[in-house]
């Protein structure tokens, strides 16, 4: 069977194709530019093809990495299969951190299940308390007011700058570039400081819970925008060098078409050009013009741009909100909404959703979290096919995905 | 490149004061290590609350390489095992294998609350339990997560300095 055939057999999407297509394995090794075909196509069949075996003919062979990485990050285990450097296939095998966070909160009292929703993942604690906080709300029927809400984008934002600004770092730092690391980590515990004066936490806990969002104090403006400058020089001179610019441009693309085949969210996505941010469609202060950026070519490049834009974009939403908080009186709140316990919230990684569901008692019957990192798993491995082996750790820190967070 | 001189220049040093030195007693294994400790650290299933500021401590502001702690790339260069998050069912294989590819006399630190006690995650089904249960631990740093001076802090004790 040619690999096309293969590939349209596998569109039918039958058990027993799958089958099929897995016991062959062990045949007749095909021919590299066979294979060459094998890793175009799969660019193109997206994440159901990920799942099945690896890859084998001449010289073909397959390095297997983890759970426990060289580097600080969590624990996955993953598969390259190569000819030289040049990926042919990746496969990425997860769940090493699946705690059974979902079934914890079955039981618990809403307010007793905040701690654990923020530690689904714990560089997205106002993200997932957030979603948590407004599923509970549109469950039992209730608004909060808007200076609530708008005191919630505050520290939603304030979660996006230091995420931003960390990972800015390590992708400089994933090239070679230390120097421009260290910056961007001094800058980042600027930013965990700032948290900890806000909510009195450097993760942003506490803050958050359904009805409520209770800040110590506001971040200060004048602060922020140092940082934003401070930041934007970083960038600058990370687009100003030729070599940073060089392993960033053209490495690990995502298309615009397989973003929107897999589902992508998050700044993912809008690398790729499509425009999805839960701040714009579903959201819960009056909405902001779209971010227009660019580059939107789907490679590193774009994904470090974007989230550079993003972070300029941030403390910009802060000043503005914080200016709306100052002295204005409270919105009365609007009507409670009822329908099912649902909360759509656009963390730093993406759209993240809640569902909840409360037994007549009041407690969690149900909780289902989806993190954005569930969505954008599986366009990893469609955009490191032709990617080199070593460009792997550049590709999965553009990516910034969350074990945890898709683990749960 | 004038740019990044400038920036430099301009910034200096970032590294704040070292504050003074832990007076917790140090493990008598860690003595045989001198000064020098290579840290090896390993997600056993952490909520990655704890990597956040283990980033921290190892970043230019608490800069924890100055008292003689080293994070490196593989348990088989490494002295000491830093463990973060409670142990998943899924984790506690891999963990018992890198604690194994230490070298002698192979310390473990437990790092966060969930590493500790299990945390906000004690009872959940895919935990085994936490880090003590599958190794040895010698020595915990409470927190959730710990704050980066109190890492700095616990690494100390071992290089002790």
């Amino acid at each position: 069977m040619t690999a096309p055939l293969l590939l349209a057999a596998l569109g039918t999407g039958s058990a027993a194709v799958l089958a099929a297509l897995v016991v062959p394995r062990r045949g007749r090794p095909a021919a590299v530019g066979a294979l060459t075909g094998v890793s175009g196509a799969l660019g193109a069949a997206a994440g159901t093809v990920a799942l099945l075996g690896g890859v084998e003919g001449p010289g073909v062979f397959e390095i297997p990495v983890g759970p426990v990485h060289a580097g600080m990050i969590e624990p996955g285990h993953f598969r390259f299969s190569v000819v030289g450097e040049t990926i042919l296939k990746f496969k990425a095998r997860l769940w090493f951190v699946h705690r059974g966070v979902e079934k914890l909160f079955q039981g618990r009292r809403p307010g007793d299940g905040v701690e654990l929703v923020e530690r689904i993942s714990s560089d997205t604690s106002v993200g997932h308390t957030l979603a948590f906080s407004q599923a509970v709300e549109d469950a039992i029927g209730t608004a909060v007011d808007v200076d609530t809400r708008r005191r919630r984008s505050v520290v939603l934002e304030l979660e996006r700058l230091y995420n931003h600004v960390t990972d800015i770092g390590a992708l400089c730092n994933d090239v070679g570039h230390g120097v421009l690391n260290a910056h961007a980590l001094r800058v980042k515990e600027q930013l965990l400081r700032v948290n900890d004066r806000v909510t009195g936490h450097r993760l942003l806990r506490g803050a958050l819970s359904p009805g409520a969002a209770d800040l110590r104090e506001l971040p200060d403006v004048a602060e922020l925008e140092r940082i934003a400058a401070d930041v934007a020089e970083t960038v600058g001179l990370a687009l100003g060098h030729s070599v940073v610019r060089d392993r960033f441009t053209g490495t690990a693309v995502l298309t615009a078409a397989q973003a929107s085949d897999i589902g992508a969210l998050g700044y993912v996505a809008r690398a790729s050009g499509l425009l999805v941010d839960a701040r714009h469609d579903h959201p819960t202060v009056a909405p902001l013009p779209r971010l227009v950026h660019e580059p939107t070519g789907g490679d590193v490049l774009a994904r470090f741009c974007v989230r550079a834009a993003e972070f300029a974009r941030s403390v910009a939403i802060i000043v503005a909100t914080v200016a709306e908080l100052d002295g204005r009186p409270a919105a009365a709140p609007s009507a409670p909404t009822g329908g099912p316990g649902s909360g759509i919230v656009e963390g730093w990684r993406g759209s993240i959703v809640h569902r909840v569901e409360l037994g007549p008692d009041g407690t969690l019957t149900r909780v289902k979290v989806v993190d954005p990192s569930f969505h954008n798993w599986p366009a990893l491995p469609v955009a490191l096919a032709d990617t080199i082996v070593p460009d792997f750790p550049l590709a999965n820190k553009s990516f910034g995905l969350s074990y945890a967070g898709n683990d749960l | 490149m004038t740019g990044l001189w400038r920036a430099i220049r301009r910034i200096g040093r970032t590294a704040e004061p070292a504050p003074a030195a832990p007076v917790a007693p140090r493990p008598a294994a860690a003595v045989e290590l001198g000064g020098s400790v290579n840290v090896r650290h390993v997600d056993a299933g952490s909520c990655n609350g704890c990597e956040v500021e283990i980033g921290s401590a190892f970043g230019p502001v608490y800069d924890a390489e100055r008292y003689g702690a080293r994070l490196v790339a593989s348990p088989r260069h490494a002295d000491v095992l830093v463990v973060t998050g409670v142990v998943t069912r899924n984790m506690a294989e891999p963990l018992r294998r890198t604690y194994e590819a230490v070298p002698e006399p192979g310390l473990v630190v437990a790092v966060g609350d969930c590493a500790r006690n299990c945390g906000v995650f004690a009872g959940a089904y895919g935990v085994t339990g936490a880090v003590g249960d599958v190794v040895p631990v010698a020595l915990e740093v409470p927190g959730c997560p710990p704050r980066p001076d109190a890492i700095v802090a616990a690494l100390r004790t071992l290089t002790g300095r």
